[in-house]
């Protein structure tokens, strides 16, 4: 992942990126993904939980 | 999960495809716009977004002018509310990319003062049902006013900005963004991006009316 997206910044910049900045690159992406999952969780369960409810009703 | 109907999972997937792929795909490469091009991904779904949920609160809102059934109500106002919170979001995705851009959060663009006047708009129709206590009357004469209001929203986001001088792309003259993206990699990412926000507010909404659905019964049975 990480050469990937060295390869495709190396394609549109004159300048390497470093290491780090593409670390940092990932992190933003991985806490993203995290954040979006969290937020699909609790949409899960309250769907299911909606449905216990009007199963039980 | 198998309870959970395909359409919200497949609006699941869509939008993290998009935020990742957003991040990582290869962008063009474009003056100014730069990296923050971006933020199309982000920021005009959520107008799609709040786009389809407007005209899904409409529907509805005709439904309650035509039938006295007041659960149509119900269904007109939790997708406005789900719209409003897509145009919110869609506002600070805007700004932060207005800020990057153009230099400021905010400028004298028509299309960020017709937003704003839009969200407003929406805003005085959750103040109006909040006004009336009758529930019958609030549904009817809500219905009304968000009638009134959708045309309104789109005179205001895709006629007005197009008529006078504006830095939107698309408007005023400028060139849309089709007119840059000759090699469509923007759109392999973008299209997925609109249906899966889409999808994603149609189920924010679905669990609102279902859980009004069940506050309405328990208020019968008692």
């Amino acid at each position: 992942m990480k050469y990937f997206i060295i390869n495709q910044v190396q394609q549109h910049s004159s300048q390497m990126p470093s290491a780090e900045s593409t670390d940092k690159y990932l992190v933003v992406v991985a806490v993203i993904a995290v954040l979006f999952i969290g937020i699909v969780g609790y949409l899960v369960s309250l769907d299911l939980k909606l449905k216990k409810i009007e199963n039980q009703s | 999960m198998k309870s959970i109907q395909w359409w919200k999972l497949a609006g699941v997937a869509l939008v993290l495809f998009a935020l990742i792929g957003g991040l990582l795909l290869p962008v063009p490469q474009l003056p100014i716009l730069a990296q923050s091009i971006r933020n199309l991904y982000y920021h005009v779904p959520m107008w799609f977004g709040m786009l389809s949920l407007l005209i899904a609160s409409s529907v509805y809102a005709v439904k309650v002018l035509m039938s006295k059934d007041l659960i149509n109500d119900v269904y007109s106002e939790s997708f406005a509310r789900v719209a409003l919170l897509y145009g919110t979001i869609g506002i600070a995705t805007g700004m932060i990319w207005a800020k990057n851009t153009w230099g400021a959060y905010w400028t004298n663009d028509p299309k960020l003062n017709s937003a704003a006047i839009g969200m407003l708009m929406y805003a005085a129709y959750f103040v109006l049902r909040g006004s009336i206590e009758d529930e019958e009357k609030k549904a009817r004469i809500s219905a009304t006013y968000n009638l009134f209001c959708l045309p309104m929203f789109i005179v205001l986001i895709f006629v007005l900005p197009r008529l006078t001088a504006s830095l939107h792309p698309g408007n005023g003259g400028n060139p849309g963004f089709n007119s840059y993206d000759l090699d469509s990699r923007l759109r392999m990412v973008f299209y997925p991006a609109v249906i899966g926000w889409i999808l994603i507010g149609f189920w924010i909404a679905n669990i609102q009316i279902r859980l009004k659905k069940i506050e309405l019964k328990k208020e019968q049975e008692l």
